[in-house]
């Protein structure tokens, strides 16, 4: 019995002192202080293209790195980059391992509510993917009604997609929803255009299509930060200082992004 | 004096008493055959003189010195049973035969017997070598020739040990496989034996701790009748060779052919001890007398048979 | 993307994976006997509070842990720990599969030390070994020749569970094919992938089946 005790006594000592160091090493700085205090600014990203991609030389470039290295510059710090999986981004945001999101990632009303974004820096349209040779069937929207949809989970298309069809699947990234298409286990997928327009009609992806009849809503695309930050409010002061220098639109053109452009 | 000396032996598991005070005696080359029927307590009266067991009250002494004292108090007791060192010391004075033979499955023949004691050889070997260097250093200081010799005989205690060498080990462990006769087998795995083998084998590997006294419970019980002769035979000439031995048996002829002394025990208590013929031709008590006739009646029983 | 740009970028990731897997044995394996010890120990409190972690380790998701593991210290703490030192995240990753596996060959270990006879350890004490002798020269042995099975099927299991390593961003070979099946639209890097393991694991099998075969010279 006295074991016992000693074992339960032992239990709450150690959930006690963790509870202890957890409330005693929450800091006091704000999130600005604390990025420009250790100079860098980490950008979590997934690779793809036009955004953040390897070139041949193997040397990371791309809309996104080279903006987020132009924006860094201004504020006096480094600019570094960490590819992590795109379903842990906002867990990677909450641990500080990241200190922003900047992957063409959409502005959502939900994401709102764990995210501080930006203001928007490019328009992204959501576009149905489909087999080129299945293009007759999906003239318009309601040919989407009861077919079989794949989206990324938690994504812009997947809510477009919701409103398409009610038979949608969710999948754990953009990639995975073509490969859906590709396979034939559905029938279309909703996909970011940017990244449907270097994929699609490419490699494995040759024999898919964007279904041109069909019109989705507008989406922008916008940094996150973690919630709260005032971090967000300093990059926006920088992202208006590179769109009147016209730095912004010459690496939009650089990339081929230019009519998308918010300025 | 006796070699062993054991005195109002008493051991209880839980409520059960399995000894209630056992008393004997044991000289130098004598055997003793321990027999009763099953549950009588005698196996348990063999862990407890190989410290397998510790006995609830009573003394075992070797050779005049006290070995265990059951009287002692609780915290020496738990300690001894903790000490690896001092238990070890205390159990080399006696060797133990089991039952099922308990050889080292992934050790062949010749490595089962050097094991043991290859083990604590090295041991000794660096104990030794500590204390010669001690002794070194206090002979230097030692000013007359009375001193010199004073610390010498005091770590003479400290420099002994049972061989020499590897070397000199090695050739005991060879002498007593030939001594049981399985000197062609060094190099085989107990798994390549027959039971008979086997257990001469585990009285080999407990011949060459040179044990003081060694013990067998029911050596031939787990082995086919015609492989228990063989090892009947091997204790026969350990006692040829005047090895001080204790037998729990159920071999009633062996016992009587053998053994100096024989004890017969029921329910925890020695009802009958004496020389074979005391026990076996002039039994004393109801019980000895019982249990003779169904055991002679059983073996009859079984030539009927034959 | 030419086969050799693939096999390339491939076999740097399986770099990864390989050296996961050969630190996740080093370590799990000593690891885990200790573990077991604590598991099998009489002291009770010590028993308890070993046996509740095996079975919070082996009761819930590797993948957890692998965010317990890197995430935790983070967003509990403030402090990214394995930001701070180079290859966090592959640290972190090893750190969760020693302590997964070290839980796990824990109990093959245990199940193959309960194994061993009484009798192999009163002929050890009645010879005058001493506890720590007993269990190296007599017990472990005899425990490493019953475990084999098991452990092989684990360590097998061990080579395929490193893949998990990239949710936390630890570039493998999964994540490289991964990678470029989204830069290139290309899949069969990934079954590409699939045969490196396959390669691997039938050399580990082959491996096994050789250890086997040697300790086969005894019966127990």
């Amino acid at each position: 019995m006295k074991r016992k005790i000693l074992a339960i006594v032992l239990v709450l000592v150690l959930v006690l002192s963790c509870v202890a160091a957890f409330t005693a090493c929450k800091s006091k700085k704000t999130d600005a202080e604390y990025i420009l205090d250790k100079g860098t600014l980490i950008c979590g990203i997934t690779l793809y293209e036009p955004m953040n991609y390897f070139n041949n030389d193997g040397d990371l470039i791309g809309f996104d790195t080279e903006f987020a290295e132009a924006v860094a510059e201004k504020l006096g710090i480094e600019a570094k980059f960490q590819v992590i999986k795109w379903s842990s981004k906002e867990i990677e945001l909450n641990s500080k391992y990241i200190d922003c999101i900047w992957n063409g990632f959409t502005v959502t009303e939900k994401r709102k509510e764990n995210i501080t974004f930006t203001q928007s820096y490019l328009n992204n349209t959501q576009c149905v993917v489909i087999k080129a040779s299945n293009a007759a069937l999906f003239a318009n929207e309601e040919a989407c009604a009861g077919k079989r949809a794949v989206a990324e989970a938690g994504s812009a298309g997947e809510t477009a997609a919701n409103e398409l069809t009610t038979n949608v699947t969710p999948k754990g990234a953009q990639v995975d929803a073509l490969t859906e298409v590709k396979s034939g286990t559905a029938d279309f997928a909703v996909v970011d255009v940017v990244l449907a327009n270097s994929m699609v009609g490419q490699g494995d992806y040759a024999d898919l299509a964007i279904a041109t009849g069909i019109q989705l809503e507008s989406e922008e695309y916008a940094i996150g930060f973690r919630k709260g930050s005032d971090m967000a409010e300093k990059v926006n002061a920088v992202i208006a200082d590179l769109l009147a220098d016209g730095t912004l639109q010459t690496l939009a053109e650089k990339y081929g992004v230019a009519g998308q452009l918010i300025k | 004096m006796s070699i062993l000396e054991v005195k109002g032996i008493k051991k209880s598991f839980g409520s059960t008493e399995v000894l209630k005070g056992i008393d004997f005696s044991l000289e130098k080359g004598e055997v003793i055959a321990i027999i009763g029927s099953s549950g009588s307590g005698k196996t348990t009266l063999l862990r407890c003189l190989n410290f397998l067991e510790f006995a609830d009250e009573g003394t075992i002494s070797v050779s005049g010195e006290l070995l265990y004292d059951g009287a002692a108090e609780k915290v020496a007791k738990k300690k001894l049973k903790n000490n690896d060192k001092l238990l070890r010391k205390k159990r080399l004075h006696f060797g133990l035969v089991f039952q099922n033979f308990n050889l080292f499955p992934h050790k062949t023949v010749m490595a089962n017997l050097l094991l043991a004691p290859s083990l604590q050889l090295k041991s000794d070997l660096r104990a030794a070598k500590r204390a010669e260097k001690q002794m070194d250093r206090a002979l230097k200081k030692a000013s007359t020739e009375e001193e010199k010799a004073e610390i010498k005989k005091l770590f003479a205690e400290k420099i002994k040990r049972d061989y020499k060498d590897a070397e000199e080990l090695r050739a005991k462990a060879e002498e007593t496989l030939r001594r049981v006769g399985l000197i062609d087998k060094r190099n085989n795995y107990p798994c390549q034996l027959s039971g008979g083998q086997q257990q001469r084998v585990a009285i080999a590997r407990a011949l060459v701790m040179n044990p003081d006294i060694l013990c067998f419970d029911e050596p031939t019980s787990a082995l086919d009748p015609e492989l228990t002769g063989e090892v009947l035979k091997v204790i026969r000439e350990l006692k040829d060779s005047d090895t001080t031995m204790i037998v729990v048996t159920h071999e009633m002829e062996f016992a009587r052919d053998v053994a100096d002394k024989v004890i017969y025990m029921a329910d925890g208590v020695i009802e009958e001890a004496g020389t074979p013929e005391e026990v076996f031709l002039h039994p004393k008590s109801e019980k000895a007398k019982a249990f003779l006739t169904s055991r002679s009646n059983a073996a009859k029983g079984t030539d009927d048979l034959d | 993307m030419s086969f050799s740009e693939v096999t390339l970028q491939l076999l740097n990731g399986f770099g990864t994976t390989c050296l996961l897997f050969i630190l996740t044995l080093v370590f799990a394996i000593p690891l885990g006997l200790i573990i077991s010890f604590g598991s099998m120990t009489k002291f009770k409190p010590l028993r308890y509070l070993t046996r509740g972690f095996v079975w919070i380790i082996r009761g819930t998701p590797l993948m957890l842990q692998l965010f317990v593991v890197f995430y935790v210290p983070g967003m509990l703490f403030d402090t990214p720990i394995f930001a701070t030192i180079e290859n966090g995240r592959f640290v972190a990753a090893l750190i969760a599969f020693v302590i997964n596996y070290a839980c796990y060959f824990s109990e093959i270990y245990r199940g193959g030390i309960e194994s061993i006879s009484k009798g192999q350890y009163e002929a050890c004490a009645v010879l005058g070994m001493t506890k720590g002798q007993t269990f190296f020269h007599v017990v472990l042995p005899q425990v490493v020749k019953r475990i084999i099975p098991p452990m092989s099927n684990e360590i097998i299991t061990l080579v395929k569970d490193t893949s998990l390593a990239r949710v936390i961003s630890v570039i493998d070979i999964v994540f490289a094919a991964e990678t470029i099946l989204s830069l290139r639209a290309l899949m069969w890097p990934l079954f590409y992938a699939g045969a490196f393991y396959l390669v691997f694991n039938g050399l580990l099998t082959l491996l096994f089946g050789f250890v086997e075969k040697k300790m086969d010279y005894y019966k127990v």
